[in-house]
């Protein structure tokens, strides 16, 4: 076992850097799912409203504008936000808030006088649904109090105030159809289970990739193929020290799981979600296999190595649904995706909050994805034994 | 100083693996980006919600109900677009087989599948309209005659003043990203540039130090060599975003130009930088700068532009410091309000990066003395 023991010792020296890396990349991982997740309804009820983001600036501090931001906040999620004009573009543009309110001195004074030229100032992105729900709520509020003032103009607008409480109490009733929405542990769990493909596949591409580049380096190699070791032993040892390491890796960031999100991971559907991580760090560590073999002898491969990182981890995380769902992806996207494992990773991470053991139809979906990545473990690491031999003759011709 | 020029340049042009990948990798991330993101990160506009209505007893005795059914799909500005049912078991298949996103059994009860935005958008609709039923129920009871409410509903006035911003392109920041990343990538260049100077690390450098060049000079050579690589690499990137994948840059070309060529310049610095102070080990020096250009990268918002914005409100000076996010701001900033003070800050605040990191690089390499080569 002296290749083995040769990528271990590597695997030591390089252990600054392998840290480094899971530092960075445990950054990237937390952070990318708690922010992506951050703005998901984590109420109980079945039906949740779609979070709409919205700012508001009081500069009128009335009866009538209290009221008027009390009910903003039951209605839709307020956030605070600088009340510079940059700040509130910058907020818009981000989609950080929909809909920005601006209420200007005095105008509950013009409103109850029903002075229609004093009106609220307010900002919204062309075209955004969630900007015209907010505005068709902020709109129906105003309307209320116009009417009861209209209608009854004897009406303080205190006893106004008091009867829009009451009005605004009544709710329809929405019942659900078969419940298809996740709790928000849900949510993250699969958010953190996509990004973690993209951490799995970069980690294993830098850190294996380039410790078996270490030991491809031609002045090593040519002293390895004067030693009694067969090719194929030398492949298999370099594997499996791959899958050791891969392992490794894989078990840390399962316990991290465990660690953010108990409750969720000590079921059934958390065994399917490590199962499923697993087998993605067999993809990637093969894939690290194959490139590593398919740059042997490139000069400066440590560059074709970043490249290949921020290629294919990064640009088939983007496509196969990694860091944005699957479902906002266009049809022919997904198409090409589907030659890729990683879009069977998330196919099966995207499933598994709605995953019946009961359910025939739901195995057979996660059959097929667990069995589709494991054809490409068997397709890259065959490619690079063939890559690996296919060199190797070269080698020995020249 | 011409046969620097020109060898130097001949030798970094040969190294086929660092143009491949310096070019065809922002070229190929940025395709994928615009497969992506484009969809993803576009402003869903408003279109007229599938509904199915129970054409029961309850609603055919509630005209008023009706009335309102029928304004509310009618015209260009529709919110809804209403199928009639006879019965609620066939409006409830038209739900299953998600023909409609909603089913209104009568006008306090509404049946969904999920919670998405159409179904909130139902949701507030009929909330909507019970509550005002209950206002006109209310004000019937405060003695309020019929016409003095009819007259306060059909009111038309707007109470608010509205403006819009124009509808801008989300997913363009995940490009700038891209131009930011790959102008820190120059410090790939930057890093083969001290490879090949420093004695300690290569033999070209050992060759290059018993030469009788001022280090600075060779260092001059080297990094306007780069610069003029790298820069053509990161337009070629602008180009190809913008010609062919649509991103918008602002009308403003030069800032533009000036921006990517201070990103470019901080790339290279930073790479010098890296290879003087980190290791003497060529790839892990590279390791090194990947691992910071991606952990910058992710932090000025290229896996999700939200993070960008986090980063900005609640941590502002590690913003400030990341030199990706001065190029990817500087960008947004020529897009968004055509310049302006927050451009200049990006891009001072750029220049003062590549000089520490310029400087202390040639701090380090100045007056190196070997005792034996």
């Amino acid at each position: 076992m002296q290749v083995f023991k040769l990528y271990m010792k590597i695997l030591n020296k390089k252990r600054s850097t392998l840290f480094t890396y899971l530092l960075i990349f445990s950054i990237i991982w937390i952070g990318l799912s708690t922010i992506n997740t951050k703005d998901v309804n984590k109420a109980n009820t079945p039906f949740r409203n779609t979070v709409i983001s919205i700012a508001y600036i009081d500069q009128d501090h009335s009866d009538l504008s209290r009221s008027f931001t009390n009910y903003l906040k039951h209605t839709m999620k307020v956030k605070t936000i600088d009340s510079n004009e940059e700040a509130l573009k910058d907020a818009l543009f981000a989609n950080e808030v929909n809909y920005i309110v601006m209420i200007p001195k005095g105008f509950e004074k013009h409103f109850l006088e029903q002075n229609s030229n004093f009106k609220l100032i307010t900002q919204k992105k062309a075209n955004a649904t969630e900007a015209f729900l907010a505005e068709q709520k902020v709109e129906s509020y105003l309307s209320s109090v116009s009417s009861y003032k209209k209608a009854a103009p004897s009406l303080s607008y205190q006893a106004i105030d008091k009867k829009i409480k009451k009005v605004y109490q009544q709710h329809a009733v929405i019942s659900m159809v078969d419940q298809k929405d996740l709790s928000f542990k849900q949510e993250m769990n699969v958010m953190y289970f996509n990004t973690l493909g993209y951490i799995l596949l970069s980690l294993m591409i830098l850190i294996g990739a380039s410790i078996m580049m270490s030991i491809f380096k031609s002045e090593v190699h040519i002293r390895t193929l004067a030693s009694p070791i067969s090719n194929t032993s030398f492949n298999l040892q370099l594997f499996l020290a791959n899958i050791v390491f891969g392992t490794g890796i894989w078990l840390m960031f399962t316990l991290l799981s465990i660690l953010l999100n108990t409750k969720e991971m000590l079921t059934m559907q958390g065994l399917l979600y490590a199962g499923n991580s697993f087998t993605m760090t067999m993809v990637a560590l093969s894939f690290a296999f194959m490139a590593a073999n398919l740059l042997r002898g490139v000069r400066n491969n440590m560059e074709a190595i970043n490249g290949i990182t921020n290629v294919f981890a990064l640009g088939s995380c983007f496509i196969c649904g990694n860091f944005v769902p699957q479902s906002v992806l266009s049809k022919q996207v997904l198409d090409v995706a589907a030659f890729l494992p990683n879009y069977w990773y998330v196919k099966i991470n995207d499933l598994l909050p709605h995953f019946h053991s009961a359910s025939i139809a739901n195995w057979h979906s996660l059959l097929q994805g667990y069995g589709i990545q494991w054809l490409f473990v068997i397709v890259f690491f065959l490619l690079g034994i063939v890559i690996s031999r296919t060199k190797q003759r070269v080698h020995n011709i020249t | 100083m011409r046969y620097s020029w020109m060898y130097r340049f001949k030798c970094l042009l040969l190294d086929k693996t660092l143009i491949f990948w310096s070019l065809c990798f922002p070229l190929m991330l940025a395709t994928f980006f615009s497969l992506a993101l484009k969809p993803a990160l576009t402003d869903h506009t408003f279109k007229a919600i599938h509904v199915a209505v129970v054409n029961n007893t309850d609603y055919q005795n509630d005209t008023a109900f009706q009335a309102v059914l029928k304004q509310v799909s009618t015209g260009e500005d529709a919110i809804l677009n209403i199928t009639l049912t006879g019965s609620k078991s066939e409006a409830e298949k038209l739900l299953k087989d998600d023909k409609v996103d909603g089913v209104i059994v009568n006008k306090k009860k509404l049946l969904v599948e999920g919670s998405g935005m159409n179904e909130s958008v139902l949701k507030t609709f009929m909330d909507s309209y019970i509550q005002k039923e209950a206002m006109i129920m209310d004000l019937i009871k405060q003695g309020a005659s019929q016409e003095a409410i009819e007259k306060a509903l059909m009111q038309d006035t707007s109470f608010i003043q509205k403006s819009e911003e124009e509808s801008a392109q989300l997913f363009a920041v995940s490009f700038y990203t891209i131009i930011g990343m790959v102008s820190l990538m120059g410090g790939y260049w930057g890093q083969r540039s001290i490879y090949d100077l420093r004695a300690d690390q290569s033999p070209q450098g050992t060759r290059v130090s018993v030469a009788p060049t001022h280090h600075l000079r060779s260092m001059m050579v080297d990094i306007l060599i780069d610069i003029i690589i790298h820069f053509t690499i990161i337009m070629i990137l602008i180009a190809y975003t913008s010609f062919v994948l649509g991103v918008s840059y602002g009308d403003k070309l030069w800032m533009i130009l000036l921006i990517s060529f201070a990103g470019s310049g901080a790339g290279i610095s930073l790479g010098m930088f890296t290879s003087c102070y980190a290791t003497k080990n060529y790839g892990v020096n590279n390791m090194i700068l990947t691992a910071f250009t991606l952990l910058c990268s992710f932090l000025s918002g290229m896996m999700s532009v939200n993070v960008k914005y986090f980063v900005e409100t609640t941590i502002p000076w590690l913003a400030k410091i990341n030199p990706v996010n001065m190029i990817t701001d500087a960008l947004y900033s020529v897009y968004y309000y055509g310049g302006g003070p927050r451009f200049w800050n990006d891009f001072i605040s750029l220049l003062i990066f590549t000089a520490i990191c310029f400087l202390c690089a040639y701090f380090r390499l100045r007056r190196k003395k070997y005792a034996s080569l």
